[in-house]
C-alpha cells in the first residue's frame, strides 16, 4: 500500500510502498483511511524524539478517519462499513498516513 | 577508574570514585535518560502543564469542562490535548458524544506525582 513517511528516523518525509497490512489481532480493526492529521508531534516522531513502537520504514501519523474494512475476532461494538475515527498509540502496526491502517478497537 | 572509557584516560581526575558512581549512574538502564528526557519536555511548557494537573486531578474530563477550568479556549485545549496524545501521556474515552481525558500510566505520571 501507499503512505507518506520515512526510510529512516530524521530522514526526508517520502511516498513510501509498504506491505500490505497484516492478518488482523482479536481487538484490532482495519480502517480505510479517507483522513489523517498532522501536527507538530508528527515532526517529533519523524526526527525520533518520541517512539510510538515501529520501526522504519514507517508511515507517519497518529490520527486517521476512514471505514472499517475489516474487524478482529473479539471487537464488539464496531463492524465492517462503520465511520470511525482513531488515535491508537502504540502504533499496532504503521502510522496513519497510509492507504489502510491498523488499530486498536477501543471506542474512542 | 574501571569505568572510565579509554578516549577520556587522559582527562585529570581528582575522584576516581565519584567519577565511576557518576558514570554508573548515567549508564544504568533505570537511568533512562532519553526517556526522561521526553517526559521532562512533555511538561516544560506552561499550557500542558496546567492541562496535566488539571487532569490528574479532576480526570477523566471533558474539553469544555477543561476549558472553563483553566481560562484557555477550547481550540488551545483541544490542540493541545491532541499533542498530549500523540505523546502517550493522556488517553481518551468516549462516552457517547462527550469525550472525556485522563493520565496514561507511564514517567510523566510518576512526575506529576512528585
Amino acid at each position: 500500500m501507499r503512505a507518506a513517511g520515512v526510510r529512516q528516523l530524521g530522514a526526508a518525509v517520502e511516498t513510501l510502498e509498504l506491505p500490505a497490512p497484516r492478518a488482523l489481532r482479536p481487538d484490532e480493526v482495519l480502517i480505510e483511511v479517507q483522513a489523517s492529521g498532522e501536527g507538530n508531534w508528527d515532526e517529533i516522531v519523524r526526527t525520533g524524539g518520541w517512539d510510538l513502537g515501529a520501526r522504519p520504514p514507517l508511515a507517519l501519523g497518529v490520527e486517521a478517519a476512514g471505514l472499517v474494512v475489516a474487524t478482529g475476532d473479539r471487537v464488539a461494538g464496531v463492524t465492517a462499513g462503520d465511520r470511525v475515527t482513531t488515535h491508537s498509540l502504540p502504533l499496532r502496526e504503521q502510522g496513519a498516513w497510509a492507504e489502510q491502517h491498523i488499530a486498536a478497537a477501543r471506542p474512542a | 577508574m574501571h569505568l572510565l572509557p579509554a578516549e577520556r584516560s587522559g582527562h585529570r581526575i581528582i575522584d576516581g570514585e565519584r567519577v565511576c558512581e557518576a558514570i554508573a549512574a548515567i549508564t544504568c538502564p533505570s537511568a533512562a535518560i532519553p526517556a526522561r528526557a521526553q517526559a521532562f519536555a512533555v511538561l516544560g511548557d506552561p499550557t500542558r502543564l496546567t492541562l496535566l494537573i488539571a487532569i490528574k486531578a479532576a480526570g477523566p474530563i471533558s474539553v469544555s469542562d477543561l476549558a472553563a477550568a483553566t481560562g484557555l479556549n477550547d481550540t488551545t485545549v483541544s490542540q493541545t490535548l491532541r499533542y498530549l496524545r500523540a505523546a502517550q501521556v493522556v488517553s481518551a474515552e468516549r462516552d457517547g458524544r462527550v469525550i472525556r481525558y485522563q493520565l496514561a500510566d507511564g514517567p510523566v505520571m510518576a512526575l506529576l506525582a512528585q
